[in-house]
């Protein structure tokens, strides 16, 4: 199957976590569809230098932000950089960074609750805040990325499900409120990926949760990125406050 | 300026469909029915047409009309 041919010159576009997985490939992608990328990774400085070197030695201009979005002041830090930019607007944004913190309800700390809630859902609320004028001006697009986990629910991911399933009514008062400007606001809905977060697993837990999809397998990150790349695009225009999915039939 | 003064008495009367006079621009916002998405729209319009840019903190003091046009003509300036 040949790649699609996907033309984002002259886009300014921001991914949180953008080092690893389902980010990364996004960053990749945008970039050699022509778009300047600016990408936030955590803790995997490494990985996201090498992505950089990677991407301008093809001649693409990429830049790794640090942030992890459980600091406050790590977020200020980085709304403060990212509204500076008056060089390079922001038109674009993909709302990717995530973690998980799993574990049976009746055993889940306050802090694996808060630290899941910080990351993928206040963050992604303190972030979207800071540029919601900017998107606007520019007639952006945002895509959140949020999880079957948010739309069925996941044994032993209380803390994770709730988190994305906030973004998804994050996302829909936000396509209302923006959708008058010309911002469109869309969520990816993934459900078993191969990326950094499920290679934690057992080959066994693996197996059982392929055989449990129509497909009866793991999705790739580069799909969910072609995904994730239309709805930025032009060619999804008029689609706006919708959750797609993408996880092979899981039902 | 009177071009931004009057095109944003204009756009309050699109948003809240209310015929307005210039007076409105002493009016509070709260007086004028504009809602804070009112304001964010109104700020979007100036800096899209006028090139004018509000911050966010701007947008969370002002109260009145003319504290928005009198921001904009200063820095159209």
């Amino acid at each position: 199957m040949g790649s699609i041919h996907w033309n984002f010159k002259g886009d300014h576009v921001l991914v949180t976590g953008g080092s690893t997985g389902i980010g990364r490939e996004t960053v990749v992608k945008l970039a050699r569809a022509g778009a300047v990328v600016h990408f936030t990774y955590s803790r995997s400085g490494e990985a996201a230098r090498q992505l950089v070197e990677q991407l301008a030695s093809e001649g693409h201009t990429v830049n790794e932000l640090q942030c992890d979005f459980s600091s406050a002041a790590d977020i200020q830090r980085l709304t403060e950089r990212l509204t500076d930019r008056q060089a390079c607007p922001i038109d674009m944004i993909v709302n990717n960074a995530g973690v998980t913190a799993d574990s049976s309800l009746y055993n889940m700390s306050d802090e694996q609750w808060d630290y899941v809630y910080q990351v993928n859902l206040r963050a992604l609320f303190q972030l979207s805040r800071s540029m919601v004028k900017h998107l606007a001006v520019n007639r952006g697009t945002m895509v959140n990325i949020t999880s079957v986990s948010g739309q069925i629910g996941m044994a032993g991911q209380a803390n994770y499900s709730a988190s994305k399933a906030g973004i998804i009514g994050f996302s829909k008062a936000l396509a209302k409120e923006l959708g008058p400007l010309g911002v469109r606001v869309n969520c990816v809905a993934p459900g078993y990926i191969e990326t950094p977060m499920t290679e934690e697993m057992t080959q066994d837990r693996r197996r059982r949760l392929a055989q449990s999809t129509c497909l009866r397998r793991f999705g790739t990150s580069a799909e969910v990125a072609d995904l994730i790349l239309f709805l930025l695009s032009e060619h999804s225009a008029y689609i706006t406050g919708e959750v797609i999915g993408i996880s092979g039939g899981l039902v | 300026m009177e071009t931004l003064r009057t095109r944003m008495i204009g756009l309050v009367e699109e948003m809240t469909q209310r015929e307005l006079t210039e007076d409105a621009l002493s009016q509070s916002f709260e007086e004028l029915g504009i809602d804070s998405l009112m304001a964010l729209e109104l700020a979007v319009y100036l800096e899209r047409e006028f090139g004018v840019r509000l911050t966010e903190e701007d947008l969370g003091a002002i109260r009145h009309l003319q504290d928005i046009v009198a921001i904009a003509e200063e820095r159209k300036e």
